[in-house]
């Protein structure tokens, strides 16, 4: 990195403020139910949607879906926790592929969860965690800020592009003009250039930034 | 939240996320007993996994809930959220009761506010609200990276930024100086582009000064690394404009962000305006606004008989400047011009064909300062992107490699330069179909396709090379164009690795193989040179890379080089087999018997096939005309093939299947003839195998450039510098002369 900071120092500070990035479950957690009693109208203005699309039935990812994400796959990103990359999976022969795209529709289906051993589901969800330093000072106990990279396990990468491929279209109608995450490209530009206009019109509003504390690692889905 | 949108994600979170805690490993720790490292680090007990593709859909779902209740809550106000960013405008005597909204729907799914991290502003000066005094900043503050607020604190942000780009650049300059390829790449790749987001967001007179900034830095660490701090002043304004080029036109990409910065701006406001389903009622309104603006033709004279954007009541026309200082936004210390925002004077000639005007000119006239600074600001944009687009030597440039720079295409051989009868297309592209850059916002929304930024930006450079294009001799014009097209600049894209086949130039020859690639000469306060030969060599020693009996055994290395790695890439290949370069004659062959450079069969048809690599200058004497007469095609490269195909077809042995015969052409300075690119495309262009294809064009690339400098080099140093004696020449007869 020519000015960007290293990768934090494997201590055991680090290690114990990892503990803060990534709290551990408590009872007192949001839950499902509680959500549904907190968001009602919320959630019953979604379902219409889910409904509309998916069905009664819950539907079985394409194999052109599987195979056209395979395809689209970036080379050269970074070693899965079992060593596997996209370089390997596009040396399978024929029955391979085949087998590949089997496997994705399988975990992204109903069936995954009675299908796929508990020992085989454990190794997908392992990540590689890189630890990388915040610009800006130490804390009191002389630890820098942490910024997690995680680096999941390659299937596992390939079911979640197969699925974005499936709902992203929706899911820009259903999340925009309130957030912009999702399939909105140059989305900080348009927020910019919106707040602009916006107060380029009413010149006595203001604009309130909100922040919330580590909300990636802590909000409950 | 998932399960009631998209049932389509429960399966997976099921089977993937909530069967169980899954395991994060960090870095590894010894155990001391020399078994397998230790590496359990955490557990993911809650919310989302760090590196899961669809973390930010998940987060998004999560988050949804507790915004819609906020802008529910709050209707008059704009709620903006982006991954873990949230923002809100509002009045700024709501703006309190926004940010306690905000923190209980928030906590409801566990999205603890942080009060102390949270900021307002308002364009307007005045004193903080009652429950916002820790959170107000009269100044302005950083809005998703840029600066917003008063033309004093967008300064210093802006100078910030230029500082963090000024150390990057400074980082670069410190690496080895042997290591000219790695410094060249970090240049073009990492600190050039790294304020391009910033230019396409701040206000335009901001970003300018930013570009320019950027410039001058950028210049200087090129100049030094080029080692050109000694060259005459002339010859270091050749470097920087050459530079400035992007390298599909001979440049180097490096120095433009002055070019393109209000290209960036234009297409930036574009893009938000040309999303499909346009969310903010603000941005449909002014896009109906801007598309009743006038068109311009010059920087801030709007064409068609309208008048120029003028403050209300004033004759004269404001500066762009004190449209609101340097800011987007209103200055706070303007409030006059807050109060009284500059009005547009209604157009005194009949609306152009489609577009739509408001219904009278008071109307029109009333938009103008409804919209304060804003419309004028745009305005004044879209007149430096147009007049940067316009080319300032009058009269026809002639031929040129520019105007019909082709659009970028994915296929690497299908992007090499069309063939002779298209050679004239005046334009390209997008830009080609609108007939140059659209004058007036209506146009540019009317675009039936979006623009990119590079398309703007590419129309900006070719004012500017057709400039610098008009005072060329025809030798300067045939180099330059052999330089231009999709081909020849790959090597500047080559990673330098180690290892024979790495791809890495050594210091002194990537210093002279980019300066022969600018058209500069390849040392410092060159002049005319006497090869050996008895020729008289002009300064970039054209000569010598075709042409002079004397540097052929260096140009022998270099046609070996090419073949050495033609046959390389079709050894490996699956459908090529018993690939032989230079083979020996056949059994008795005697010569004249002719022998290919390359042998191989193709496994599919069993076909024996011959090649013949050969490298040809397009400087050269005898090209110069036709390259500079044709400057799209490989003029050059294509009569060599011909040559080729003469020559040997008529000696193919006969044989069933036939033998066939393939030219292996590139010009000197990467370009490729043709019918190689033809059999190229054949031979290594399917889908699989496309990496190949692009790693021989741009190992060939860079061969070839590697050689051209060394040849120049020695060749340099082997001759007489018009009256004096050569540098090789006894030390003694050399020192008295020099």
């Amino acid at each position: 990195m020519l000015t960007g900071k290293p990768v934090a120092a494997e201590t055991d500070a680090v290690r114990a403020k990892t503990s803060t990035l990534f709290p551990a479950a408590t009872p007192e957690l949001a839950t499902a139910n509680s959500l549904a009693d907190a968001f009602p109208t919320k959630l019953a203005a979604a379902k219409p949607l889910g409904e509309a699309r998916a069905g009664a039935e819950p539907r079985q990812l394409a194999a052109e879906t599987v195979v056209a994400t395979i395809r689209s796959a970036a080379r050269g990103k970074a070693l899965s926790p079992s060593g596997l990359r996209m370089e390997h999976l596009w040396a399978l022969t024929l029955a391979g592929s085949d087998a590949l795209v089997r496997v994705v529709q399988l975990l992204s289906s109903a069936d995954g969860v009675d299908q796929v051993p508990p020992v085989a589901r454990r190794a997908l969800c392992a990540a590689n965690l890189l630890l990388l330093v915040k610009p800006g000072g130490e804390d009191a106990a002389g630890v820098p800020g942490l910024r997690p990279i995680g680096m999941p396990e390659t299937i596992r990468k390939l079911v979640g592009k197969a699925l974005m491929r499936e709902v992203l279209p929706e899911a820009r109608r259903y999340f925009v003009p309130l957030q912009r995450e999702v399939s909105v490209s140059g989305a900080c530009e348009d927020l910019v250039h919106e707040a602009d206009a916006r107060l380029a019109l009413e010149p006595t509003w203001g604009v309130l930034q909100l922040d919330f504390k580590n909300v990636f690692n802590k909000i409950s889905i | 939240m998932a399960a009631a949108a998209f049932p389509e994600l429960v399966p997976y979170l099921r089977c993937i996320d909530l069967g169980e805690s899954p395991t994060v490993y960090g870095w590894g720790v010894n155990d001391g007993d020399g078994g397998l490292a230790a590496q359990l680090l955490r557990r993911f007990e809650r919310s989302i996994h760090q590196g899961d593709v669809l973390g930010p859909l998940i987060h998004a779902l999560a988050r949804h809930p507790a915004l819609q209740a906020l802008a529910a809550r709050h209707p008059r106000c704009t709620v903006l959220g982006l991954h873990d960013d949230g923002s809100v405008i509002s009045p700024v005597e709501e703006l309190a009761a926004v940010m306690r909204s905000a923190a209980e729907p928030g906590a409801k799914v566990d999205a603890e506010l942080a009060p102390a991290k949270c900021a307002a502003w308002s364009p307007t000066p005045r004193a903080p609200p009652a429950d916002l005094a820790d959170q107000w900043r009269p100044a302005g503050l950083t809005y998703f990276g840029i600066p917003v607020g008063g033309a004093e604190f967008v300064n210093a942000e802006v100078d910030q930024m230029g500082a963090a780009h000024a150390r990057v650049v400074r980082a670069v300059a410190s690496l080895p100086p042997d290591a000219v390829q790695a410094r060249l790449l970090l240049l073009r790749m990492c600190a050039a582009p790294l304020v391009t987001y910033a230019l396409r967001c701040l206000p335009p007179v901001a970003a300018t000064a930013l570009a320019k900034g950027v410039d001058s830095k950028i210049r200087r660490a090129l100049l030094h690394l080029l080692r050109a701090e000694d060259d005459f002043r002339g010859t270091r304004r050749a470097h920087v404009a050459g530079a400035a080029l992007p390298v599909r036109m001979g440049g180097l990409g490096l120095g433009d962000r002055s070019v393109v910065t209000s290209a960036a701006h234009v297409v930036s406001w574009l893009a938000t305006w040309r999303a499909v389903d346009l969310p903010a009622p603000a941005l449909r309104e002014l896009v109906r606004a801007l598309s009743a603006l006038p068109a311009v033709t010059a920087p801030g004279r709007p064409a068609l008989g309208a008048a120029p954007p003028t403050t209300a009541g004033g004759g004269s026309r404001t500066p762009p400047a004190e449209w609101g200082g340097t800011s987007a936004w209103l200055s706070p210390a303007g409030n006059a011009a807050a109060a009284t925002p500059p009005t547009l004077e209604p157009p005194r000639s009949a609306a152009p064909v489609g577009v739509a005007w408001p219904a009278s000119l008071a109307a029109f006239a009333s938009e103008g300062g409804l919209w304060g600074p804003l419309l004028p600001r745009l305005q004044v944009c879209l007149s430096a992107c147009v007049a940067k687009a316009t080319p300032a030597a009058t009269g026809s440039p002639g031929r040129s490699p520019f105007e019909s720079v082709a659009p970028p295409s994915p296929h690497l051989l299908l992007s090499l330069p069309p063939p002779l009868h298209t050679a004239t297309i005046p334009a390209a592209g997008l830009l080609r179909s609108l007939g140059g850059v659209p004058d007036s916002w209506g146009a540019m929304l009317a675009a039936p396709t979006r623009l990119t930024q590079r398309q703007l930006a590419q129309a900006a450079h070719l004012a500017a090379a057709r400039g610098m294009r008009a005072s060329l001799s025809l030798a300067a014009r045939a180099r330059w164009a052999a330089c231009c097209g999709h081909g020849s600049g790959l090597w500047l894209n080559r990673l330098p690795c180690c290892g024979r086949l790495g791809g890495a130039m050594k210091g002194a020859e990537m210093v002279v193989a980019v300066r022969l690639w600018l058209g500069i000469s390849a040392v410092t306060h060159a002049s005319a040179r006497e090869c050996r030969c008895g020729e008289i060599v002009d300064a970039l020693g054209s000569h010598w890379l075709g042409g002079c009996p004397r540097s052929v055994p260096l140009r022998s290395f270099r046609h070996k080089e090419v073949l050495q790695r033609v046959a390389t890439v079709l050894r490996v290949d699956p459908r090529w087999t018993g690939d032989v370069a230079e083979p020996p004659l056949p059994a008795g062959e005697q010569s004249p018997a002719l022998r290919p450079d390359l042998r191989a069969t193709s496994v599919a048809s069993g076909a024996p096939l011959w090649g013949d690599v050969s490298v040809v200058a397009a400087t050269a004497a005898v090209h110069v005309s036709r390259t500079a007469g044709s400057p799209r095609v490989p003029g050059a490269a294509r009569v060599r093939e011909t040559e080729k195909v003469g020559k040997y077809t008529p000696y193919l042995p006969a044989g069933d299947p036939p033998h066939t015969f393939t030219p292996l052409v590139w010009e000197a300075s990467g370009r490729v003839g043709p019918a190689t690119a033809s059999f190229l495309a054949l031979a290594l262009g399917e889908e699989n195998h496309r990496e190949a294809l692009t790693g021989l064009l741009t190992d060939v690339s860079l061969g070839l450039w590697r050689w051209n400098a060394r040849i120049v080099l020695a060749r340099v140093a082997n001759s007489f510098r018009m009256g004096w004696a050569p540098l090789a020449a006894p030390p003694l007869v050399a020192h008295l002369s020099h």
